[in-house]
């Protein structure tokens, strides 16, 4: 019933380089075995330009970029054809981990994917909480593990960023019942529940990834997902200052950012220079599983509107029912210098772009 | 006014947002879900934000809008009135306004238990009495009635939302709020330099269908007669429009529009009338809610019209409930409880931190500039 102002903002007010989306993934892109790396493409050059364009969006950087021919499938179809405006990142195999000498062909493959074009390495959640031993049995394989040593080192000497999301919202760690205030969005998406079972705690797995942190500091390590615990920045903030090849880029977290619009805005300005633009955009229709990540004017002018405006009590995602948590959120109001780096300076620095 | 309790359960189903979109969940079919009763949902919070307890009023606070211990409190919830003095001192509250004393010997008893052995720390107002609406003086009656409030100790006169609302002559004609017929009752508050404390309509879901889009749907299942939605009633804007009416003519009268003018929810609409009627003054009682989803919008409304706003709660004294109060108005904390939460609705509130001058106005000085006014008989 609020009649507060509302200021849309069709397009945003510097060109965005959107870090996080996934308009390519393998296409049995769920759990560890995808073995044949075949991909699906969501949405054609096209249709994603189309939108772009309109939205000012300059790049869109494809996370789940997985490997070799599909991989290369990609980097042509999108990346190659439009330079500027696409570009392709890969992903390890894990399905081969138990294979000898999987340590070094890990290393080998990503260096074989960037002189194939690819311009980043993705690491999803399965790292710590999907892949095992027998890759889909026995127990979890640690984010810290030595094997993964040299994957880690050559993204650095290879100059090419890792984003990587690890361990996921803390209310996915707790009980699914009438305490959880993230209950629908778990009751729709059970498999993102990890309590219990043989799941680590939450600071396990982020301890872990900071022990990987600390002994690759060549390596940038883009932290998806506000560092996975937006909810905490006084913790995120903590890791940013420990760890200076540590990044963080917004996708699917300005549900949280939003609810607590100074905490956040003091944030952002301490990290500056640290922040990129990210959604976890999907295309529709696969985006309409998350509604917070749907593809398309509508969810850009969300995030534009949270970070440009002092707008209060708005829906974070275009959905009749707020899909991450019945709340609503508060604008940033971000300044102009800062609004250019965390759209775009940031990240084309990241990923090498000229200016 | 809050209620004791809740009569009809609510029994809105908390399902998948995904079915709404057609779309079946991924490996899971949708009657497996898990649903809960929203009444039964209680969220966590999982953020970690700075929490800033205010245990005592950064300046004396005088509550202008209570109903500790009134006319109407049965003798099971009278609170001893030295324990709500205690309460006050710990908290750094001046005085309570208790709003509904009602008249004649029921506010003598009132006046006898609380205002006399304290007078520096309770308020009593007189109420209307509906009954005799029909007589041809009824204004004059009700001006003789509120003489005889003053006499005995009254200093303001309160006046409930059923007018507007439900207040009818005996022919079922509904009495509008800018009726002739209680202009002396108005005018003899300006001449006795009474305030007017007025509630008039409710918040703007109570005018809304009772479904599951109204925001106060817990709060409508839990007190069906608070929903004003359908033929028999008047709209919000046109009994609004009529209050203001009744502003315009009186302006020698000052009247305490409760609850921010009953319509937080739109702060230009306030902000409009108190700009077109210097003699109304606003309360924010049980409406912590309603600004504290709107930080920034409410803390342009405090600065514009600090000289305007008044301290006032609608909730039984007790030292949480202040506190919770303080925390609002003097903290930059985000995403906490109102009061009574989630019974209005379930959002949370932000810190308004306002500035210390405005602070102290809305602490104290408006409502001490408001009863300073007091003239009484001659």
């Amino acid at each position: 019933m609020l009649h507060v102002a509302e200021n849309k903002v069709p397009r945003s007010r510097y060109p965005v380089i959107d870090v996080h989306t996934h308009f390519a993934w393998l296409a049995r892109s769920e759990g560890p075995n995808a073995a044949d790396g075949r991909l699906k493409f969501l949405a054609t050059p096209e249709e994603l330009l189309a939108v772009m364009d309109r939205k000012n969006i300059q790049t869109m950087v494809n996370l789940t970029g997985g490997y070799g021919a599909g991989m290369e499938e990609a980097i042509q179809k999108y990346q190659a054809a439009h330079p500027k405006r696409f570009v392709i990142f890969t992903e390890p195999q894990w399905h081969r981990l138990n294979d000898p000498n999987y340590s070094q062909f890990q290393a080998d493959e990503i260096e074989r994917a960037r002189k194939a074009g690819a311009r980043g390495l993705k690491v999803t959640k399965a790292l710590g909480l999907y892949v095992r031993e027998g890759i889909t049995t026995g127990p979890l394989v640690k984010i810290d593990d030595r094997r993964l040593d040299p994957m880690w080192e050559v993204c650095g000497a290879l100059k090419i960023p890792v984003s990587i999301h690890i361990s996921d919202p803390e209310a996915f760690f707790l009980p699914i019942d009438r305490f959880n205030e993230r209950f629908e969005e778990l009751n729709n998406h059970p498999d993102w529940s990890f309590h219990g079972k043989d799941f680590p705690s939450n600071r396990e797995l982020q301890e872990a990834r900071n022990r990987v942190y600390a002994r690759h500091p060549k390596t940038h390590f883009n932290t998806l997902h506000v560092g996975n615990d937006a909810e905490d920045l006084p913790s995120v903030s903590e890791w940013m200052d420990r760890f200076p090849n540590m990044s963080v880029e917004l996708g699917a977290r300005i549900g949280e950012l939003g609810r607590q619009p100074r905490a956040a805005r003091k944030f952002f300005e301490k990290y500056q220079d640290r922040i990129m633009f990210g959604t976890d955009a999907v295309p529709p229709p696969e985006g309409l599983a998350t509604p917070q990540q749907i593809f398309g004017d509508e969810l850009y002018e969300i995030y534009y509107r949270f970070l440009e405006t002092q707008d209060e009590y708005f829906d974070y995602a275009p959905a009749p029912v707020p899909p991450q948590g019945r709340w609503r959120i508060y604008g940033l109001g971000l300044p102009d210098k800062i609004l250019r780096k965390v759209y775009h300076d940031n990240a084309a620095r990241m990923l090498g772009m000229a200016r | 006014m809050k209620r004791a309790a809740a009569l009809i359960a609510p029994v809105l189903l908390i399902v998948s947002s995904v079915t709404l979109l057609g779309q079946a969940p991924k490996g899971q079919k949708a009657e497996e879900k898990k649903s809960i009763l929203l009444k039964d949902f209680r969220p966590q919070s999982m953020l970690h934000v700075p929490v800033h307890n205010v245990y005592r009023a950064r300046f004396p606070v005088i509550d202008v809008h209570n109903h500790v211990n009134d006319a109407r409190s049965p003798a099971s919830e009278r609170v001893p009135p030295a324990d709500v003095v205690a309460m006050m001192d710990a908290c750094n509250v001046q005085k309570i306004v208790i709003l509904t004393g009602k008249w004649g010997h029921d506010l003598q008893r009132v006046v006898d238990e609380m205002v006399k052995p304290y007078p520096d720390r309770f308020i009593v107002f007189t109420q209307l009495d509906w009954t005799n609406l029909d007589a041809p003086d009824f204004g004059q009656q009700m001006a003789r009635q509120i003489d005889d409030a003053v006499a005995r100790g009254a200093r303001g006169l309160k006046v409930t939302k059923e007018f507007g609302l439900q207040v009818r002559y005996k022919s079922g004609k509904l009495l509008t709020v800018d009726d002739p017929k209680l202009d002396p009752i108005w005018a003899e508050c300006g001449r006795l330099g009474i305030p007017v404390s007025i509630h008039v309509t409710d918040p703007e879901a109570f005018f809304h269908p009772l479904d599951n889009t109204n925001e106060r749907f817990e709060e409508l299942i839990d007190n069906p007669d608070w929903l004003f939605y359908g033929p028999q009633f008047p709209s919000k804007e046109s009994i609004l429009e009529a209050r203001n009416r009744m502003f315009a003519k009186h302006p020698n009268t000052t009247f305490i529009s409760l609850h921010v003018g009953n319509w937080p929810e739109d702060l230009d609409y306030v902000s409009d009338v108190l700009n077109r009627h210097p003699n109304v003054m606003v309360e924010f009682g049980a409406r912590e809610a309603e600004l504290g989803r709107q930080p920034r919008r409410a803390l342009r409304f405090f600065v514009e019209y600090s000289d305007r706003i008044m301290f006032g709660t609608d909730y039984s004294p007790s030292a949480e409930m202040y506190r919770n109060y303080f925390r609002w108005l003097e903290t930059a904390d985000e995403y906490f409880d109102y009061w009574s939460a989630p019974e209005q609705g379930r959002w949370k509130i932000y810190g308004l931190d306002l500035p210390d001058d405005v602070l102290e106005k809305v602490y104290h000085r408006n409502a001490d500039r408001i009863f300073s006014q007091f003239k009484g008989q001659k």
